[in-house]
């Protein structure tokens, strides 16, 4: 569709606007973490989204479902470039041209009640006599669903819906039949698969309330509270409702739809109810958990879904869920304040909440809470709660909040609710001092320093030292916090980096006195791999808490090391390339055995044909010797077992050459122990009947 | 010198016109021995020039030729009417077990020959 192929073209830029965005808010403020689990809209999220809906050149958004998924998810975003003059005007036109279904109507009629347009009267007059037939045609849930819906919009345009309260009572008859046994939902009699959708669906009805009965509307209060109670919590606390395989009837969806499906119902069905619906706060924040996922919506529609699913959690009553988020990071050198935003789930900020500090631990200490029941004020300017965290008695550190937001009542507000208390982490840093920093090259016997200098932080003076074997490098500074006390960092290391990149690192021990090492050029010599030449000699320190770490060469120094003995010739250890450790290693070159040298194939043939001449030759000599078969009997059973014994060996020869050829040695046996039976008999008859005449002829 | 080589002719005559005497069976049978030795020895003369290579196919096929000529000569034996040994053996029972062993040798010649 063309609305969807440019939106997604526009994406990759709304993509990299997010990006953008996002290093800026990092690199210029604090970044804030979620601290009651839901991630609000922000203003790119919004972008992004708004970036799915690029209206045609007649103002609409490609067809007219699109259209109202455009103009509605537009209007909860607060964005007003949009065409209403032209597609008013356009949808009384729509409307007179002949359609089949009511969906049509349905669609014209809502994109007329989200623009507000004037022609109202005008497009209900048409649709009115065709919807009284639809409504008595329908026959599937979704059929009943679009009719009786676009009826509870056009009654306040229309005179005429007093007339409708007749046909919607049958409607409401038969609606009944497509109840499951335990509060399940269908879509036609038949269907044996129950739905979520279906479920929500059916809530929809609600709309119409002078229409239909209390009883009905207690039916369908049933049906939502069993669809709420039966509802499951996936991973990690987020709620959503199931697509059921029946939803491809209704057009597919999804979980998104499903769920959006249940919640349009559910605000329908709380419209119209006194006391409205109450839902397990756990399940509000899961179903707001999920609508809230990043990258839930990847198409112009399902944006539609989750920002119209969102809108009806704004909406939710008795209370409003609220996202509160704090900052994470405060700055002592720059006087931070902690800050929470508290907004509704489409991210407009909420100022008519109680925000109360109720603890704040420093994790690792059991000490007392540094804060304990403090009130948060409310600045108009950012829309956050500010709370004056940080005094010149604060620990550096990672610190446990507790927070707790309550509702304040108010005429014409509605009340919010945050879930529970709130827990966050936060981190207090500061930039740490750095002085007395002394380097010095003693002499290893003596402990006179032959050099030595004193280097101040954030000066970059170019230190030349050189040394030899028999002596000493020296490194001492200090580190202090804010407070004035000792600071003792994660990282204090002091690093010798050759010139061809062979790199040693050293830890920097600390003591009361500071930081201090002692390089003993003697013992390292072996460790340096008697690498001589120009080392630069950086300081690393590091912090979780610390604003300032920093990587620092001091100095630079000229190490003169003794050769290297004879024998051992040590391979510095340069830092290998990345690619060389984890890059493919070299192809290894299989040598397969040689196959044997046969001999030329007319050779072998040549020779074959001699093996075969003896056999000629075998032949020839019996002719000459008068070799005969007069005696083989030919008639009678001895006969029969004359050439049965016969044609039993030469089987027995041609098992050997298939056995030669192809079969294996168990098959062959297996078949030769039957054809050994077969010819024994035979063999014995016409052996012993040879024997007998040729006793007989002995005796005769 | 020359009296070898006449006493040889003699010789070769004197067995000549005694063999002519054997019964034909037996003939027969000297026959498919030769025939068999014959064959044993055109395989070798290929092999001495081609080299051994399958040496199993080689030796199942020299093998097979020399078992053959073996079980010939014990039918041989076992047939030959001038033997004592085996006056009371039929000769039909003789065939039956030359025939039942070059069988079996054949079957082990076959596995081998691969």
């Amino acid at each position: 569709m063309a609305s969807t192929a440019s939106g997604a073209s526009r994406l990759p830029l709304a993509w990299l606007r997010l990006l953008l965005l996002g290093w800026l808010f990092a690199v210029v403020s604090q970044t804030t973490c979620a601290s009651n689990g839901l991630q609000p809209l922000s203003d790119a999220d919004r972008e992004a989204v708004a970036g799915y809906f690029t209206a045609d050149a007649d103002g609409f958004y490609g067809s007219l479902q699109e259209t109202y998924h455009a103009l509605r998810a537009l209007e909860i975003l607060e964005q007003s470039n949009v065409e209403s003059q032209k597609i008013c005007d356009s949808l009384v036109g729509l409307v007179q041209a002949p359609h089949d279904s009511v969906e049509d109507a349905f669609h014209v009629v809502r994109i007329a009640e989200v623009l507000q347009c004037p022609h109202g009267a005008e497009v209900a007059k048409v649709i009115v006599p065709s919807l009284q037939a639809a409504v008595e045609k329908a026959k599937s849930l979704l059929e009943l669903h679009y009719s009786v819906a676009t009826i509870a919009i056009i009654k306040g345009w229309s005179s005429k819906s007093a007339s409708f309260n007749d046909a919607l009572s049958g409607v409401f008859s038969s609606l009944k039949e497509l109840a499951g046994p335990d509060g399940t939902w269908h879509y036609t009699k038949s269907s044996s698969e129950s739905s979520a959708k279906a479920a929500g669906l059916y809530t929809f009805f609600s709309f119409p309330t002078t229409a239909i009965a209390y009883h009905v509307i207690g039916h369908i209060k049933t049906a939502a509270i069993k669809l709420f109670d039966n509802l499951e919590s996936h991973d990690q606390g987020v709620f959503y409702f199931q697509e059921s395989k029946d939803d491809a009837s209704s057009g597919g969806g999804g979980t998104l739809e499903a769920t959006w499906a249940v919640l349009r119902g559910s605000a329908a069905l709380a419209a119209v109810l006194p006391a409205k619906l109450k839902v397990e706060v756990e399940k509000v924040f899961g179903i707001a958990k999920f609508l809230l996922t990043p990258g839930l919506a990847l198409s112009a529609t399902e944006a539609f879904y989750q920002l119209d699913s969102l809108s009806v959690l704004e909406e939710y009553r008795p209370a409003v869920p609220v996202s509160v988020q704090t900052s994470s990071i405060l700055s002592l050198s720059s006087n931070d304040n902690l800050e929470v935003a508290v907004t509704t789930v489409l991210g407009k900020p909420v100022s008519q909440v109680k925000v109360t500090l109720v603890s704040a631990h420093c994790i690792g200490a059991d000490a007392p809470p540094v804060w304990s029941s403090q009130n948060l004020n409310y600045v108009e300017n950012s829309g956050k709660y500010v709370f004056h965290f940080l005094s010149a008695t604060t620990d550096l550190g990672k610190y446990k909040l507790r927070l707790e937001v309550c509702s304040v009542k108010s005429e014409g507000h509605s009340s919010y609710m945050s879930g529970g208390p709130v827990k966050s982490d936060i981190t207090v840093i500061s930039a740490i001092g750095i002085s007395d920093i002394q380097l010095a090259v003693l002499d290893s016997s003596t402990g006179i320093s032959d050099f030595s200098a004193v280097l101040e932080y954030g000066k970059d003076e170019n230190i030349t030292l050189s040394a030899n074997h028999l002596q000493k490098l020296r490194l001492s500074l200090k580190l202090t916090s804010p407070s004035g006390s000792p600071f003792n960092p994660q990282q204090v290391f002091l690093k010798l980096v050759h010139e061809s990149h062979v790199e040693h690192l050293y830890l920097v021990k600390s003591s009361t006195k500071g930081f201090q090492l002692t390089l003993d050029f003697l013992g390292l010599v072996e460790k340096l791999q008697y690498l001589s030449g120009t080392y630069n000699v950086v300081l690393i320190v590091g912090d979780m808490t610390m604003e300032n770490s920093f990587v620092w060469t001091l100095a630079s120094l000229d190490l003169d090391l003794p050769a290297a003995p004879e024998g051992k010739p040590l391979p510095p250890e340069a830092p290998l390339e990345i690619t060389a450790r984890v890059g493919s290693k070299p192809e290894i070159a299989h040598i397969f055995r040689q196959p044997e040298k046969r001999p030329p194939t007319l050779l072998s043939n040549i020779f074959l044909s001699l093996t075969l001449l003896p056999l000629i030759g075998f032949f020839i000599g019996l002719g000459c010797l008068g070799a005969n078969i007069k005696l083989f009997p030919m008639t009678g059973l001895p006969g029969v077992a004359a050439v049965g014994f016969h044609g039993a060996v030469a089987s027995i020869l041609v098992l050997y050459f298939l056995f030669w050829l192809k079969l294996d040695l168990f098959t062959t046996l297996k078949v030769l122990g039957f054809l050994g039976l077969c010819t024994l008999p035979p063999g014995h008859f016409i052996l012993s009947y040879l024997a007998d005449s040729s006793a007989k002829q002995k005796t005769a | 010198m020359g009296s070898t080589i006449t006493d040889a002719q003699a010789l070769v005559t004197a067995l000549r016109s005694a063999y002519a005497s054997t019964p034909i069976k037996l003939k027969i049978i000297d026959l498919y021995v030769v025939f068999s030795l014959a064959t044993v020895l055109v395989q070798v003369i290929y092999m001495s020039l081609v080299g051994s290579f399958p040496f199993n196919a080689f030796l199942s096929g020299i093998l097979s030729c020399i078992g053959s000529a073996v079980l010939a000569v014990c039918l041989r034996m076992q047939v030959n009417k001038e033997n004592k040994e085996f006056k009371n053996l039929p000769p039909e029972r003789a065939f039956a077990d030359f025939v039942l062993c070059n069988l079996v040798l054949h079957l082990i010649i076959m596995n081998f020959l691969g």
